[in-house]
């Protein structure tokens, strides 16, 4: 599959940032522009900036750079603040909370971590304590967002999350989970096993997943849950894990496909390797390659895949609408409501969806 | 060379090929569309703005293209990522404008952004936080109808540098009564069309003065901070505000400080300190001005700071 040519470019930029110098003006706006919707511009920069390259843009793209940067370092300040704010408000409660996704690169300051931006911070624990802090944190200044009853309904019983909880004076947003898959799902990872292997952050009462259950909750995210809309942002997770924990945690690629294995997540580390080495030439040792092809669809299903992965990740250009790419999301969304839940039940979710989404449109068609 | 100077089918060439390209203070905009008369109304709104041969980096990108299904609509793309499909025609040129005012919120971080209207005189800025519909940009277009050199009539850019205010001089926002306001307190200034049916009603959009425009690479030091209170029977009265109360109210106002951390508190620190500081209650757009002028009695015409 060919990478069409803006995003060829700015992948280039992120694997090999001195290319980025070598851009006419046109291409150096469209690949700002593309870095920007994506999420990456703080990433980049970070890039240019290790490389000590900065200097050499042109002004107004040393400036936006370096305003990226800037923001970069704002959230890891923000998430920082955020996390203790969350450790005060869970400080009486004993159980164990291992901060996932964004929020834990950043607290336990791995390379994931530096420019990396979040909408909102995920955290695990034990599914017995869920309304003990659930009551804690409403305590402490967060609400609901207001939703309807199949809305609360559906969250607690059928996904993974208590429904989404803002804090009212910070802006902020908080997913407590239980399982880091949703329950009813084919794939049932355990959580026992997920909390066993947790490590704590020092100077911290706050825990991350390990490394082998980082990759794979990242993996899991992406291409169980269907949720491409981070995109080349969170293959980019990926592949800077991969290669921080390959270079530096011991053993960490023997470990690797076992773990999937006892997690049930093999398929997505699978497909997690395959868009990693393809797209970010990732360095994954033969032998892992090898062990993880036991989890490698049928021929139809990964040619599928790869269709859809790649139209979804990656636009044609940077101003079109692209029917295709919207298909490909959906399609991906799609499978990944498909995994998530029993077909009668994913009928009667959809129907519901469709109903409001309807009756949304109609209030905003009379209201013109 | 500014925008009103191109004839139409250069104009026209420029939109709906590799796109327009002009200046706003710092900020370079680039600006493309399919539609001839939305982009004759676009080029309308800055024609007094100076055009800058393309292509060059931009601060922010705007395209218009018709939409695919249905010929009456258009889609607005921001900055390659904030899309508006199936847009009204007739609300394509006042989302354009307010595209490029959040094009500017999200997009820069070089400078600190206060949401407030900002006007100079004798080389000093008045900074006026105030939420939305606060009255702040009908005083603004109040002011640089008399004589007030337009920054902002939204956004108050403060260099972390030097705690100078920059000046990005843009057509003003009007709203619903303003409109007729204005034009009768200001019968020489330059009006576009109105627009009704936006969420914020009836829009029109007020043309910077031509040497707004052409000055505004000349920055402008901290002068006063005013909050103001559009309150309906009120005499025309400034109250002095403690440095502390200007801090937290303008705070409240600031965009970006947070990023920053430390740095930012100092800025806003800085520019409280530099400030007469004050909260201001009107209601007539002449007492308001006049209230104004007294603050800054004119000697010599907009003194570049030292």
């Amino acid at each position: 599959m060919r990478t069409p040519p803006v995003a060829a470019a700015l992948l280039s930029a992120y694997l090999r940032p001195e290319s980025a110098l070598a851009f006419d003006t046109t291409l150096r706006n469209e690949v700002m522009r593309l870095a920007g919707r994506w999420q990456l511009l703080p990433r980049l920069a970070g890039r240019f900036n290790d490389a000590g390259l900065l200097d050499r843009f042109p002004e107004k793209s040393r400036t936006r750079l370096e305003a990226a940067l800037a923001l970069g370092r704002g959230y890891e300040r923000g998430t920082l603040w955020e996390l203790n704010r969350i450790t005060r408000a869970l400080h009486d409660i004993a159980c164990p909370v291992v901060v996932l996704k964004g929020a834990a690169y950043i607290v336990a300051a791995l390379p994931a971590g530096r420019g990396r931006t979040l909408s909102d911070i995920d955290i695990l624990v034990p599914r017995d304590w869920l309304p003990a802090i659930e009551r804690a944190v409403l305590a402490h200044g967060w609400e609901h967002l207001k939703a309807d009853e199949y809305d609360e309904y559906y969250y607690r019983h059928w996904t993974h999350e208590l429904p989404p909880l803002f804090h009212s004076a910070r802006g902020s947003s908080l997913d407590v989970h239980h399982t880091i898959l949703p329950p009813l799902g084919r794939l049932k990872p355990e959580p026992a096993l997920l909390f066993a292997a947790a490590r704590p952050v020092p100077d911290t009462l706050l825990s991350v997943l390990c490394p082998a259950d980082m990759v794979l909750h990242s993996a899991a995210h992406l291409f169980q849950d269907g949720d491409l809309g981070g995109g080349v942002r969170d293959l980019t997770d990926l592949d800077i894990l991969l290669r921080h924990f390959g270079a530096n945690e011991p053993s960490f690629w023997g470990h690797l496909v076992p773990r999937a294995e006892s997690l049930q997540l093999g398929r997505p580390l699978y497909y997690a390797l395959r868009y990693t080495g393809r797209l970010l030439e990732t360095p994954i040792p033969a032998a892992v390659l090898t062990a993880a092809e036991r989890h490698r669809p049928g021929g139809i299903v990964e040619r599928i895949m790869d269709a859809l992965v790649y139209r979804a990740l990656l636009p044609p250009d940077v101003d079109s609408f692209h029917w295709d790419m919207e298909l490909a999301h959906t399609a991906l969304l799609a499978r990944g409501h498909w995994l998530k839940m029993p077909l009668p039940i994913l009928a009667r979710h959809l129907t519901h969806q469709l109903n409001r989404r309807w009756r949304a449109k109609k209030k905003k068609i009379e209201r013109r | 060379m500014n925008v009103s100077d191109l004839d139409d089918a250069v104009l026209l060439r420029h939109f709906q090929g590799n796109g327009l390209y002009w200046q706003v203070g710092p900020f370079t905009v680039r600006a493309r569309c399919e539609i001839p008369s939305i982009a004759r109304q676009i080029a309308f709104l800055y024609r007094d703005h100076p055009v800058v041969p393309g292509p060059v980096e931009v601060d922010s990108d705007i395209l218009v293209t018709r939409h695919r299904f249905l010929p009456m609509r258009v889609d607005l793309l921001t900055d390659g990522r904030h899309r508006e499909r199936g847009l009204a025609r007739g609300l394509a040129v006042p989302m354009v404008a307010w595209a490029l005012n959040i094009s500017t919120f999200h997009g820069l971080h070089r400078y600190f952004l206060l949401h407030a209207a900002v006007v100079e005189r004798t080389g000093r800025a008045a900074v006026f936080p105030g939420d939305p519909g606060r009255g702040k940009s009908t005083l603004c277009a109040a002011l640089i109808s008399r004589g007030w050199r337009l920054f902002s009539d939204e956004l108050a850019l403060i260099d972390p540098i030097d705690g100078h205010l920059v000046a990005a001089p843009r057509p003003i926002n009007l709203k619903n009564n303003s409109i007729p306001l204005i034009r009768e307190f200001a019968p020489d200034a330059v009006l576009g069309p109105s627009w009704g049916g936006t969420l914020k009603g009836t829009v029109a959009h007020m043309l910077p003065p031509r040497l707004s425009i052409t000055h505004a690479h000349i920055p402008a030091n901290p002068g006063w901070l005013i909050l103001p209170a559009y309150t309906p029977g009120t005499r025309a009265e400034l109250r002095p505000l403690s440095k502390g109360n200007a801090l937290i109210k303008a705070g409240r106002h600031a965009f970006n400080f947070g990023l920053f951390g430390q740095r930012g508190f100092e800025v806003l620190a800085d520019l409280v300190d530099h400030c007469e500081c004050y909260e201001f209650v009107y209601s007539d757009l002449e007492e308001a001005v006049a209230a104004l002028d007294a603050l800054a009695p004119q000697t010599a015409m907009a003194a570049a700071p030292p």
